[in-house]
């Protein structure tokens, strides 16, 4: 098991954003969260990924605690030297890109490998290479985020974080930020990632791409996992009233 | 007094005001810096006290504040000020251009998205790293404009020195300019001020450019 997560509760002042979630995924799968604006989906994955720190619950990454909570409630995360560690296992795309603009394509990708990670230079220019080309970018890396588009940039996010070479990689509405030609070609690598059996964990609104590519669909709504299953129980025959709702109002 | 006479002597004066010049840049803005720090710190006291050292650095006039930092420890705490003249105007212009710094690196910091951060954390970066490696150069092309106006204003503001009888350029023409009943020294004054912005001016757009590169 790749990440397992136990009864997640995360409040911004009075409003409960994430009331007892609990998921895990396994190696190689690929998860899609879904559900409605404002269910916490995107806290979620700050949660898993440590941008926020969790009121209550317990996180580890294969197999190595990253946070628990003890009887009183008390949530504590391990120290910093462990955490770091455990940071490694995962990558995260974010909606908005988050390129360094002041760096070209291929310094973005190999500088965290190179500067972090300590890794040998020409190395990693090599591999950075070979993940470019996987992008179909292997003539753009000396341009600059700016002089790419959304769609192109996105996939030199991806090509990032996997740089880093994670156990899972999450993605927080990759296509959300993009113009709709332009969400193709990032699904289609993030489907090309999913053949290759990279463990993923997506939130999307990309309902055809979720069914189509992952093995477990996750439905939130309202800080709470609703219903979870096979992409073709879920969105084929779906059990909960507030997940059928949701659908019928994605199919206009 | 011949021209190449008032010339050598202003000369002299000249170098003066390049080192308060040089010596306040060195000093203002990595301290400025510190001060940025300060006054974004988490704990409020801090924060607090900062706003204030900014607030007055800026509320009042330098020339007052040169006069205090002189003045000052002699009537404070009856320090003899022979000798300190020269240190007095440094500390005047250093800590007076920090706060205006501090000000401008905090508006350059501002203007950094949070994803820039939250992208640095996510691939490791530790917090030095994050601030020199991705930040730091955001913020310098962001505040360059602001830098080079500061830096133009520090050139003609070297001439207040003279308040503390500093023998700087604009002292020397001013004594010139009496003694011989000449207007002459003023226009060199006025050349040797503009002079000395063009080149600031002409080396900032240069440091612009090359940061032209991106965005
Ligand atoms: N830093 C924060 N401070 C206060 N409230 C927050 C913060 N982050 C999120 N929220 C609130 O938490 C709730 C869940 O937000 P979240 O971004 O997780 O939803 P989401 O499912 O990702 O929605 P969307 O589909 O619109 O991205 C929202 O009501 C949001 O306003
Ligand atoms: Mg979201």
């Amino acid at each position: 098991m790749i990440l397992q997560m136990n009864g997640i509760k995360k409040s911004f002042g009075d409003l409960e954003v994430l009331k007892d979630i609990s998921m895990h995924v396994d190696s190689g799968e690929v998860v899609s969260v879904i559900g409605p604006s404002g269910s916490g989906k995107s806290t979620l994955l700050r949660c898993a990924t440590f941008l926020e720190t969790i009121d209550a619950g317990d996180i580890s990454y294969m197999g190595r605690s990253a946070v628990t909570t003890n009887a009183n409630g008390v949530a504590t995360y391990v120290h910093h030297a462990e955490l770091s560690q455990i940071k490694r296992y995962f990558g995260l795309v974010f909606q908005q890109f988050n390129l360094f603009p002041h760096y070209s394509v291929l310094k973005n990708i190999m500088d965290a490998p190179v500067h972090v990670q300590k890794r040998h230079k020409e190395e990693v220019r090599a591999e950075a290479m070979e993940l470019l080309r996987k992008m179909n970018l292997e003539n753009r890396a000396d341009a600059y985020p700016c002089q790419l588009s959304g769609g192109q940039q996105q996939r030199v996010a991806i090509a990032r974080a996997l740089a880093l070479k994670p156990e899972i990689l999450f993605f927080d509405e990759p296509t959300s930020a993009l113009d709709p030609e332009l969400t193709g070609e990032v699904l289609k690598v993030i489907r090309q990632l999913a053949e290759e059996k990279m463990t993923m964990v997506v939130v999307t609104h990309e309902m055809p791409f979720a069914r189509a590519v992952s093995n477990r669909v996750i439905f939130m709504d309202k800080g709470v996992i609703v219903e979870e299953g096979d992409p073709e129980q879920v969105f084929g025959d779906p059990t909960q009233e507030r997940t059928i709702q949701f659908l019928r109002n994605y199919q206009r | 007094m011949s021209f190449s006479t008032m010339l050598s002597s202003m000369g002299e004066g000249m170098l003066r005001s390049c080192a308060i010049f040089i010596l306040t840049i060195l000093f203002s803005m990595p301290l400025g810096m510190i001060v940025m720090f300060l006054r974004r710190s988490r704990f409020t006291i801090v924060r607090e006290i900062t706003k204030i050292y900014i607030a007055i650095m800026r509320g009042t006039p330098l020339m007052l504040q040169l006069l205090m930092w002189y003045f000052g420890p002699y009537y404070l705490f009856g320090m003899n000020i022979r000798g300190y003249r020269f240190t007095a105007i440094l500390l005047g212009f250093s800590m007076n251009y920090a706060a205006y710094f501090a000000e401008i690196y905090r508006g350059g910091m501002e203007t950094i998205p949070v994803g820039q951060y939250e992208a640095a954390e996510i691939l490791g970066y530790n917090k030095v790293q994050t601030f020199f490696k991705i930040i730091l150069p955001q913020v310098l092309k962001a505040i360059l404009p602001s830098v080079t106006n500061e830096i133009i204003t520090l050139v003609k503001d070297t001439s207040l020195a003279f308040t503390l009888a500093y023998n700087e350029m604009f002292s020397i023409a001013k004594q010139i300019a009496a003694s011989q009943t000449s207007f002459m020294p003023f226009v060199i004054a006025g050349v040797f001020y503009f002079a000395a912005n063009y080149l600031v001016a002409f080396i900032m757009e240069r440091i612009e450019k090359a940061f032209d590169y991106y965005k």
